[in-house]
């Protein structure tokens, strides 16, 4: 099984490192372990991309599960809040297709339809985490309550990835 | 003066967003409109005191959208700080990469943003205007062979870039990196590949469009049209080039007003200030700002593909230039004034880009290792120029002697086409704004308008990367909120 953490994020704008610096930190907790008795029973890779839209299918592309870590501007949460959404490609069905939020380019439910549409060899399971942003300026580093869920949000993605993992073994035993 | 006020904010939760304002008067007719493009607020502090050489890694990451148009401005105007021109092969090798670039970049503008216009139609209900419309006319082989062909252009971009996206090739007089024999024969197959796509592109474009009456109609509707100079990089023959050249300017009627380096962009081009507005409006010097106005007296100028095909004598590449002769033919020649016509433009753009990356993918002086000339003199002032796929781009660069940022200075690409962009607002608001009554098509026409032009915010507002909502509100004289029209919340 094939499974894919992608950080998306820019770190010049403050907040929006975010999923960046969790990629970061889940990239060097797993080579740390490498060859340790606690190896996960599946293949992750761990990717960092400024990309969005249809641009993220070129990295989504083969894999069998997906963790997308990206920060959100609800407007209403507290900063460093963690949301969690999963995505299942059978209710993204053709016709349930919003017109584009963007003018410019389309998001990622629009570039998830259309690859499932076309067949392409995308995740069939897909998780995003959303860390509420405090600032979104031109400006390196996290504010101080994003830098604070940093962890938390780690050990999320960490559970869930680890979760899998036993269910990988499980079934291999099986 | 009494006036009602309309305000059509894309981000309004963010800071530092553009925004549309459109002033009714008393009756409630349209005034003026005005469309403020946000400049990169802040970046000048944040440049400050950084090592010159580290600008074409940091400015890439400006953005999402086109790292590679940051990376290659910069690149360049690192040569012009050190006084040092790249060697032969350096020069090829980044001007192959920047055209894969504008290839993978137009390519999906051109299906995913434009095609809901232009392959499925203006009049089409809206739930099909989106990429699954575009797939319906396309067929799903067709679209699976966009995103394909993307993914291996996005390959070669790491290939010779060092990575996909924020490339780490560029350094002050050359690349980081020769290629080797089998580096060049995987671009050229895969260029090779890029010709045809680009061609069946073309083919797509021309097989639905020309073939649609009404959409040539809606082409060439005076409400899409207006009457200003262009501005574009040209080669030393006039023709289309988006990695170098000279700046050319032709004026309404197509003649030449000024051919430029990059490196003199302040003696021909100024900034006009709203007082009510921090946002400022590029002009022509030459000829002046005399407002929001179109023709041969007003020093507005627009930047883009149109443009660049507008200001240009031509086409580098055969396929490229039989498809720009053709679209000048059906438009009554150059140059074209439509703003859609932007679309067309775009599609005749990836053919050249194609067929210049499979060029210099035969160049066989594209392996030569000699990619770098080091940096002596000591750095002062550096100015760089591309055509960034939403047309042109400066970046200027003044240091100390170390090298180190005194001031920088970014002119994108959108805010070049902001007046002109004022003056299809203006055209949109006119005709669907009477009595202070707001057409609920005024939405649908600006937004084709915006995206003909496709501006990209994610220069200033990267927290939705190159996303553009639109909301309308509109206001009476006294300032008070009568109605929003809003997309994308």
């Amino acid at each position: 099984m094939k499974v894919l953490v992608l950080g998306l994020g820019n770190d010049l704008f403050r907040d929006d490192g975010v999923g960046l610096q969790a990629a970061r930190a889940l990239k060097a907790e797993l080579e740390l372990e490498k060859g340790a008795s606690t190896d996960l029973k599946l293949e992750v890779e761990v990717l960092e991309s400024p990309l969005s839209g249809p641009a993220i299918l070129d990295l989504l592309m083969g894999y069998d599960q997906a963790f997308i870590i990206d920060a959100i501007k609800t407007g209403e949460g507290s900063p460093g809040e963690i949301y969690e959404l999963e995505l299942d490609p059978a209710e993204l069905g053709l016709g349930r297709l919003e017109p584009s939020a963007s003018l410019h380019y389309a998001g990622l439910p629009e570039a998830l339809v259309l690859a499932w549409s076309l067949g392409l060899d995308l995740p069939k399971r897909l998780k995003i985490y959303a860390v509420e942003a405090g600032e979104l300026s031109l400006g390196e580093g996290l504010t101080e309550k994003v830098a604070e869920a940093l962890p938390k949000l780690l050990a999320e993605v960490r559970g869930e990835v680890e979760r899998l993992s036993s269910v990988a073994a499980t079934a291999e035993q099986a | 003066m009494n006036m009602k006020k309309i305000i059509i904010d894309p981000i309004t939760r963010l800071e530092g967003h553009g925004k549309i304002v459109i002033f009714l008067d008393e009756a409630g007719e349209v005034q003026r409109a005005y469309f403020q493009v946000p400049e990169l607020r802040g970046f000048e502090k944040f440049a400050e005191g950084r090592q010159a050489e580290d600008m074409p890694q940091i400015t890439s990451r400006i953005c999402g959208v086109c790292p590679w148009a940051h990376h290659m401005a910069a690149t360049k105007a690192l040569d012009d700080l050190y006084k040092v021109e790249p060697p032969p092969a350096a020069k090829k090798i980044r001007e192959m990469a920047y055209n894969v670039f504008m290839l993978e970049d137009h390519a999906l503008h051109f299906f995913y943003l434009g095609g809901p216009d232009f392959l499925v139609g203006p009049k089409a209900p809206k739930a099909e205007r989106n990429i699954l419309g575009v797939l319906g006319k396309v067929g799903l082989e067709a679209g699976k062979r966009v995103i394909l062909m993307r993914k291996e252009l996005r390959g070669l971009e790491a290939l010779i870039g060092g990575r996909t996206i924020n490339p780490v090739m560029g350094l002050p007089g050359g690349v980081s990196k020769a290629l080797t024999e089998a580096n060049r024969k995987e671009c050229q197959a895969v260029a090779e590949r890029a010709v045809d796509f680009a061609l069946f592109a073309l083919k797509t474009f021309e097989e639905v469009v020309l073939k649609n009456r009404e959409y040539l109609e809606l082409i060439t509707s005076e409400a899409y049209t207006h009457r200003t100079y262009y501005m574009g990089l040209v080669d030393e023959n006039d023709r289309v080039n988006f990695y170098d050249g000279r700046l050319r300017v032709v004026d309404p009627k197509g003649r030449e007003l000024l051919k430029f380096r990059a490196q003199d962009y302040l003696d021909h081009i100024s900034e006009h200030v709203e007082p009510w507005s921090y946002v400022k409006y590029p002009y022509l010097k030459a000829v002046g700002w005399k407002g929001f106005l179109d023709g041969e007296e007003s020093g507005i100028f627009s930047v883009a593909p149109l443009a660049r095909l507008n200001a240009s004598a031509g086409m580098g590449t055969p396929k490229a230039q039989e498809a720009y002769e053709r679209m000048y033919d059906t438009l009554g020649g150059r140059p074209v004034h439509h703003t859609l016509a932007n679309h067309w433009a775009r599609v005749i753009e990836m053919v050249y880009a194609a067929e210049r990356v499979l060029e210099l993918a035969r160049d066989p002086e594209l392996t030569d290792p000699h990619v770098r000339v080091l940096p002596e003199a000591t750095p002062t002032v550096g100015i760089g120029v591309v055509e960034a796929p939403r047309g042109v781009l400066i970046h200027h660069y003044e240091t100390d002697e170390r090298g180190l940022i005194k001031r920088a200075n970014l002119i994108v690409a959108t805010q070049n086409n902001s007046a002109r962009m004022v003056l299809s607002i203006d055209k949109a608001a006119k005709s669907l704004i009477k009595q202070g009554k707001v057409d609920d098509g005024l939405l649908n026409m600006i937004e084709m308008a915006f995206r003909a032009y496709d501006p990209c915010h994610a220069c200033a507002s990267h927290a939705i990367p190159g996303q553009m909502p639109i909301v309308v509100e509109v206001l009476d004289h006294k300032g008070e909120l009568v109605r929003r029209l809003a997309r994308g919340f």
